[in-house]
């Protein structure tokens, strides 16, 4: 029993960190209209800024606060040089020019930092275990991840529920013509989008350092699973993509614990079932 | 048929994509070259036989380009971006495979029993795949390669796990009046001949296929399923053929792969999905024949570059983004576009 809750908390930590990748490539193919397929490659960098920072601050505090942002501004800059020229063809071609674009972070981050993995220590402050009453005792970083993605959530949100800013994002997703014709700048919003999801995508990989070290594929791994979380939990659907996150975190953690050899299967089993019996996704709409 | 005219009205305003023009039926290969792609393809074969020294190089090449052919089915004439090629490929490896291990060494039936059963799992697969759009699509074809991988690394029994299937044996080709054996090492010319040979049907059939009525509705998918959809078609029949044949051609490709190498594993199968992608696109997504030029471009730039440089995959990517960003239509398409090709289309336009 005490097994079986420790399994289900390092489920929903992996879960979590699925639910930030899955949010930033939910927004962007709403308002962008296609799938980035170099999320996962941004991720992984925003990892390995982690081990390099930690290396030179000492802290991971740091990393928190600086990975997001230079992760943001880096997007921003892909979005505004690379991705920009091709909204006008077929949406084919987005997937294409991001899944090349995955090709060259991984190889050139290979380049750089060598094809070993890296070692990311958790935060000295963090090194101890929570009584959680039930069960054993959780590593306290574990718990730290969980309160990060969670005011993540909210905050991501309220500030599309909330702001004007977001307001415009919400109604771009729906029809950005209109939105053009109403004289919103709307090419800045795709910018904004754009960043937001890369850094979300940062936060998740300084977040997942400490777990699981760096190494260069981390990306590609999670982000198959990142997109079977999409269409399990509805494309384009907020709460879909957080509940359907969590859901596989569990599963494949107690999985694991119970039959092995099938936990990497258990995420794709589901998603098939979903798309035969509900092919709009968990909480999807359309 | 001229250049196609653009498309000027989007016919759903919702969407307000720009007409599409990055793939267009009529610019990438000019009509009367249909059948010619063949000749071409007989061509390279002969230079790739003549110039690379490396034999199982050059089978290769005639096997990734069969591959990629069967997959530029699916993104240059149906629009439909497949990430999961690596699985029909694989698949159709290990059916082979485990054929000349276990039942019988004829390579007809390794063959057949790899085509045939791939297009059976594609039935399935594909109409899975193909029950949202086009983005769907492309995750879920990704999501079924690496469930494909996982089972292959998890049933051991039968894949051999990590290790593959090791020592295939050479196999019997069955032609009338004498009996061959397809020794890839021993007789290297029998077996690239062999193997142009099959290559150069399947192409001639996947012409016919495009040419088709059917093969002519995918394109109008392609276009606009909107409209091919109100036009009283069934789409999604015509997109799960497709599929299906795409998935047989690959499987083929994929038994001839596990011939040649004698081995079917995890490494060189399940890495290739992307690459296999590179070489379509590289190639040109426009034409049938355009994945052969990609396939050679790419191996032969991996054997020259991985010489120098231990990144030289960078450099393939690089050259991959430059290519979608600046000439979608692929070194077939810059090819084509040259003022000879377009002074004899002139010429066969006007006769």
């Amino acid at each position: 029993m005490d097994q079986l809750i420790s399994q289900v908390i390092l489920g929903l930590v992996s879960g979590a960190l699925l639910v930030l990748l899955a949010l930033g490539l939910n927004l962007i193919l709403g308002l962008l209209e296609f799938i980035n397929f170099s999320h996962g490659a941004l991720y992984m960098v925003g990892a390995y800024l982690t081990s390099y920072l930690i290396v030179a601050t000492g802290s991971i505090w740091w990393a928190l606060l600086l990975v997001p942002i230079i992760m943001g501004l880096f997007g921003a800059g892909l979005e505004r040089t690379l991705i920009r020229p091709i909204y006008r063809r077929h949406l084919v071609d987005g997937l294409l020019l991001t899944f090349g674009l995955s090709y060259v972070i991984i190889e050139g981050m290979r380049m750089i930092a060598g094809s070993g993995g890296r070692r990311v220590p958790a935060p000295a402050v963090l090194d101890f275990q929570v009584p959680l009453g039930v069960g054993r005792p959780v590593p306290a970083y574990l718990l730290f991840v969980v309160v990060v993605v969670g005011a993540v959530v909210a905050g991501l949100w309220l500030f599309l529920q909330r702001t004007n800013v977001g307001l415009i994002v919400r109604a771009g997703i729906r029809d950005h013509v209109m939105i053009r014709a109403l004289g919103v700048r709307f090419d800045r919003y795709r910018t904004l989008v754009f960043a937001l999801g890369v850094a979300v995508a940062g936060l998740a990989g300084v977040l997942t350092g400490p777990i699981t070290g760096v190494y260069p594929e981390m990306g590609a791994e999670i982000l198959v699973l990142a997109f079977v979380v999409v269409v399990v939990g509805g494309m384009g659907s907020f709460w879909g993509a957080v509940l359907a996150g969590l859901l596989i975190g569990v599963l494949v953690s107690l999985t694991t614990l119970f039959a092995s050899v099938y936990a990497g299967i258990v995420p794709f089993v589901l998603m098939i079932l979903v798309m035969a019996f509900r092919p709009r996704g968990l909480l999807g709409t359309t | 048929m001229s250049d196609v005219t653009t498309d000027t009205s989007t016919g759903d305003g919702s969407t307000g994509r720009a007409p599409v023009t990055a793939v267009r039926a009529g610019t990438a290969v000019p009509e009367r070259w249909k059948w010619g792609q063949l000749l071409l393809l007989a061509g390279l074969a002969v230079i790739v036989m003549f110039t690379v020294p490396n034999p199982s190089l050059a089978i290769g090449i005639l096997i990734y380009g069969l591959w990629s052919s069967g997959l530029n089915l699916l993104l240059g004439y149906g629009g439909m971006v497949s990430f999961g090629h690596a699985l029909p490929f694989a698949w159709g490896g290990y059916a082979a495979g485990l054929m000349l291990l276990h039942v019988t060494t004829s390579a007809w039936a390794a063959l057949a029993v790899a085509t045939v059963s791939m297009a059976v799992l594609s039935v399935g697969v594909g109409a899975v795949c193909l029950r949202r759009t086009e983005i769907y699509f492309s995750i879920l074809t990704l999501a079924f390669a690496q469930l494909g991988f996982f089972i292959a690394l998890q049933w051991r029994s039968v894949t051999g796990g990590d290790d593959g299937l090791a020592g295939i044996p050479v196999s019997t080709l069955w032609l009338p009046g004498v009996t061959l054996r397809l020794n890839a090492l021993g007789d290297p010319l029998l077996f690239f001949l062999f193997t142009a040979a099959v290559v150069i049907v399947v192409l001639a059939g996947l012409i016919l296929y495009t040419e088709s009525p059917m093969g002519r509705v995918l394109q109008a998918i392609r276009e606009n399923e909107e409209r091919a959809r109100g036009c009283g078609y069934n789409t999604r029949v015509v997109q799960l053929v497709t599929f299906v044949i795409a998935g047989a051609v690959a499987g083929l490709a994929g038994g001839l792969f596990a011939m040649l190498n004698s081995f079917v594993g995890l490494q060189p199968y399940w890495l290739l999905g992307g690459i296999v992608l590179i070489m379509a696109i590289l190639g040109g997504r426009g034409s049938l024949f355009g994945p052969f030029l990609g396939a050679v471009t790419y191996l032969l730039l991996e054997s020259v570059l991985s010489r120098h440089f231990a990144s030289w995959q960078l450099i393939v990517g690089a050259i991959f983004v430059i290519c979608v960003l600046t000439f979608p239509q692929g070194l077939w398409g810059l090819l084509t576009s040259t003022a000879p090709w377009r002074l004899l289309r002139r010429v066969r336009g006007s006769r």
